[in-house]
């Protein structure tokens, strides 16, 4: 149970426990497979449909009647990639306000309406994207397109809801990161790695910054970001085709699309050279994460990045697993790996290290496993069992509506395509073994590199402010 | 892994527009369709259940053992052991098991409860024989070598450590330690640190001997295969599996918490306060079952809940604010869960209070029942959807002795849930007066606002157990 790779839970909840179903893959988790829900069964992939309204929102509908139930995700282009200095965190916030009234329905409402006609909902905040998650049965259809549309065409900001939401988020805050140690250390390394691209701040925002935000700071956000042309609609499930496009046309259409919202263009200069911090604090065990930039979604890299992920980290006789927790056995836990990102983003490694082994000595058997990628390229069995693993996964990604629909809308925002993830193993699949040193070549260098780590200090040294001496510090 | 947690959730009812809700009078959809259940001459269950969606096949293997029989001061002994099972076999090294699972882009996993031992795993349909031959391996000939059962505990310990750095995801098993006392309900599953360390391979073994036997077991499987084939291979593989008397170990009823008593765990770098407070709740299978998740999803089950509707909505006190019944063969939990800013916890706890007495006062109104209703009919069929979810329903069934109505009739009933019925349920099976509260954070700064709900002891994370 303590082998698995972690994933940084980098996209933010609105709720915890409404999100009624399975949690949904991480988005750093590659999704598809080489051939996507094969034909015969019930829902095919040829049964996918793709089309732009004419206010620039981009639609994809998958019709799948496996379950009298649908889901309707709304991925907008826009997260705590598009804040600024103060601001941090804002889009997530923002996130928290699209439920808390719009015109024709008060605060409380839109939950109300929804959940009394048999759906639930939820919605997550990530560097890059923001994504409402409807699900319901299907005679809640136009009832769902109703609140959707309404919020979408005339949300209305109320003052004393901004202010109650404040406290939800700082709870929340504080819950996640203040009182949960790794997302503390992953919180302080992606600030370190970056001083320029605001990949540097938390999606949840510094908590000055969600103290201190003001009304007219989330109005500007909502009329700069969500115009339907920011925002891809997706739908899959238990409907009828001809009825949603009615539904589409009557709703959704009529909201007016607006301008293209600024870009960013701020580029993260190349590290020239490593960073190292500590975290000191009260903690059970010691941990620490280090991080390397590597390029974005988009890079002709980034397949071979995840076959190198996969090898990495998935499962026990995956190299980082087998070495650390299983063979030296100075790890509790290693995981990690790289999001889905628009711009260059970190691949990160985060172990949580033994009690009474120094992190140090851990941190040097992680890149002495690094090294020997470098060193040498892995063999053909190796290579093609990390394949199999990415392929498997795509395949559980999609038993599931809600699966589905993370998959196409992902795969929008990434690759610009609706289908493109459902093709992506036989990408993988021309991944060599060559490539795969080639990139931890070009990548896990040390110059390049992020490290930040947990020194577990006790309560009295904690109080006292100071702390003893590095243990284990390089 | 076999405590359910029937979850629900609230409302008031929607607004502007009338609410196409899901409609009563359409019959409700057969979620778990019909499979095949047969027992094999060594007393195995198998039930086999064709799912042609995608092509994977899941199996979901139950045995009629867990934490219940763990030997006092040996908790997380069966815990140990099916993480152990993968760990080593005749045929197989550990490393030679993970490398074979992996290349199969397979997952295999072990999980306990107290009544229960589970392992749980999924491969592509193509690769089902292969699949078939590695699980009988772990689970009938594992070899528990010793450098595994060293390993492991080890991990084990370290990992108990670990989640007491997390207040949210230890506060359950104080929660449980507090409210069951001496029943079994109250051992932690994982075991603690000084219990797990104590673990030595006989006991594993001895696990292994007396409680893993054909008779006690139930052979679930999902998904694209045909029944007739899956059948054969797995009488071939689980056939020769030898048969041994069954022991399996009986469930006395708790005992209900009495007045209010406080449990105040110290955790002195916490920034918030996370509680829980509740008595016992039902045993599966439970005829108020309906009548409950009809009721919790309005006082805790959904995100408009009277609790979220409190504790987060109108007063921003917290990010969550829940309440379940957790449900085993004895009753298990009832509880309330939340947290707060430490300073604001006298104000949190108050009000989960009020709001739990208020249930007890006025009940929901008709419009909230309706409402309830529609929202489980709503939300219920994607429990059904994928191959494991169907494993894991039929296993549950077959573990429970329940039928399939129980599952496919189950929002008909809700369905029929009246005001008078929701008040009985409320008035029976929720607490009132008797609580048991746990609250885990600064000690310092909360300990005399615990002591205002009742007797006080205290623990502290940092200590072993819990």
């Amino acid at each position: 149970m303590h082998a698995r790779p972690l994933r940084r839970a980098l996209a933010l909840p609105r709720s915890a426990h409404a999100a009624p179903r399975g949690t949904l893959a991480a988005l750093g988790v590659a999704l598809v497979c080489a051939v996507a829900a094969p034909a015969g069964f019930a829902a095919p992939a040829s049964d996918i449909s793709f089309e732009t309204l004419a206010n620039g929102m981009r639609v994809v509908l998958w019709p799948d009647h496996s379950i009298p139930n649908l889901a309707m995700f709304t991925f907008y282009r826009v997260g705590s990639r598009n804040e600024n200095v103060g601001t941090t965190g804002l889009s997530h916030f923002f996130e928290h306000m699209m439920f808390n009234g719009s015109k024709n329905f008060g605060p409380g409402e839109f939950d109300r309406t929804m959940e009394a006609a048999g759906g639930a909902n939820n919605a997550y905040t990530a560097q890059d994207i923001t994504v409402y998650q409807n699900w319901f049965p299907r005679t809640a259809l136009e009832t769902i397109f109703q609140l959707e549309a309404d919020r979408i065409a005339s949300l209305a900001i109320d003052s004393a809801m901004v202010e109650s939401e404040r406290g939800v988020v700082t709870s929340e805050r504080r819950r996640s990161v203040e009182d949960h140690n790794m997302n503390l250390l992953d919180e302080q390394n992606w600030a370190a790695a970056f001083i320029a691209h605001p990949y540097q701040w938390p999606v949840i925002g510094w908590m000055v910054d969600i103290e201190n935000w003001k009304i007219a700071d989330l109005r500007a956000y909502f009329r700069t970001y969500y115009a339907p042309n920011n925002a891809t609609f997706v739908l899959v499930g238990d409907f009828d085709r001809d009825e949603v496009r009615r539904l589409l046309k009557q709703y959704l259409e009529p909201i007016p699309g607006g301008p293209a919202p600024p870009s960013v263009t701020t580029a993260e200069p190349p590290q020239k050279g490593e960073r190292r911090g500590e975290l000191r604090k009260p903690a059970e065990l010691a941990a620490f994460i280090a991080g390397w930039h590597v390029p974005a979604s988009s890079h002709a890299d980034f397949d071979a990045l995840r076959v190198l992920e996969a090898l990495l980290f998935q499962g026990e006789s995956s190299r980082l697993v087998r070495r650390l927790v299983e063979r030296d056995q100075v790890a509790l836990s290693v995981g990690g790996g790289m999001q889905y990102a628009l711009d260059p983003t970190l691949f990160q490694v985060n172990v949580q290290v033994k009690e009474g082994i120094e992190t140090a000595r851990v941190e040097a058997l992680l890149y002495d496993e690094l090294a020997r990628l470098q060193k040498e390229a892995p063999g053909e069995r190796e290579l093609q069992k990390a394949k199999n693993q990415l392929a498997a996964d795509v395949y559980r990604d999609l038993q599931t509506i809600s699966g589905k629909a993370q998959l196409l809308g992902l795969s929008d925002v990434y690759f610009g395509d609706p289908k493109g993830l459902l093709t992506i193993a036989d990408r993988y699949a021309r991944v060599t073994a060559a490539d795969l040193q080639r990139v931890a070549r070009t990548y896990f260098i040390a110059s390049n590199r992020t490290v930040s780590v947990l020194v577990p200090e006790t309560e009295d040294e904690s109080k006292a402010g100071g702390g003893s001496p590095s243990a284990g510090g390089l | 892994m076999r405590g359910l947690v029937l979850l629900l959730f609230t409302v008031a009812a929607a607004a502007a527009i009338a609410p196409a809700a899901a409609r009563a009078d359409v019959p409700p959809p057969t979620l778990v369709p019909a499979y095949e259940r047969t027992v094999l001459p060594n007393g195995l269950t198998v039930l086999l259940l064709e799912h042609h969606e995608i092509p994977l096949v899941h199996f979901d293997i139950v045995v009629r053992a867990g934490s219940m029989t763990d030997p006092a001061g040996k908790e997380g002994l069966a815990d140990l052991t099916f993480a152990l099972l993968r760990k080593g076999t005749q045929r197989y090294s550990s490393e030679q098991l993970a490398d074979e699972l992996d290349f199969l882009g397979a997952t295999l996993d072990g999980g306990v409860g107290h009544e229960s031992a589970e392992l749980q795993a999924e491969f592509l349909a193509k690769d089902v024989d292969a699949g078939l031959e590695l699980l009988a391996e772990v689970l009938l000939r594992p070899t528990f070598p010793e450098a595994e059962v060293r390993k492991l505990v080890d991990l084990n310990v370290n990992g108990i450590r670990e989640m007491k750095d997390n207040p949210r995801t230890v506060i359950g098993r104080y929660y449980d330690g507090f409210l069951f006392g001496s029943h079994a309900y109250a051992r932690p599953v994982d075991g603690t640190e000084t219990s797990v360390a104590a673990l030595q391979v006989g006991d594993v073994k001895r696990f292994h001997a007396d409680f893993v036997h054909p008779g006690a077991t139930i052979l679930s499987v999902a998904g694209d295969f045909a029944a007739a084939d899956m059948r054969r291979k797995i009488e071939a593989t689980f056939g020769g599996w030898k048969a041994a008397p069954v022991s399996a170990p009986a469930t006395a009823a708790p005992a209900p918490s009495k007045g209010r008593r406080v449990l105040l765990v110290d955790k002195p770098d916490a920034t918030q306060t996370y509680f829980r407070i509740g008595n016992l709740g039902i045993e599966r299978g439970n005829a108020d079952e309906p009548s409950l998740e009809v009721v919790n999803t309005i006082f805790g089950g959904r995100f408009t809940s009277w609790l979220s509707t409190e504790l987060r909505i109108k007063s921003g006190l917290s990010y969550n604010a829940h309440s379940a019944f957790v449900r085993r063969r004895a009753p298990g939990s009832f509880y309330i869960s939340s947290f707060t800013r430490t300073d604001d916890t006298g104000k949190a706890v108050d009000l989960a209070l009020e709001v739990l007495e208020r249930l007890h006062r006025t009940g929901p109104s008709e419009e909230e029942l309706q409402s309830s209703k529609n929202y489980i009919r709503g939300q219920y069929p994607p429990d059904f959807e994928t191959a494991g979810q169907l494993a894991g329903a039929a296993a549950d069934l077959e573990f429970y002795g329940l039928d399939r109505d129980t599952i496919n009739g189950f929002t008909q009933r809700t369905d029929a849930v009246t005001l008078t019925e929701a008040k009985r349920v409320i008035a029976k099976r929720y607490p009132r007066k008797d609580l048991a509260i746990v609250l885990v954070g600064q000690a310092a700064k909360v300990r005399k606002i615990a002591s205002k709900y009742g007797a006080v002891t205290e623990k502290r994370t940092a200590d072993p157990g819990y």
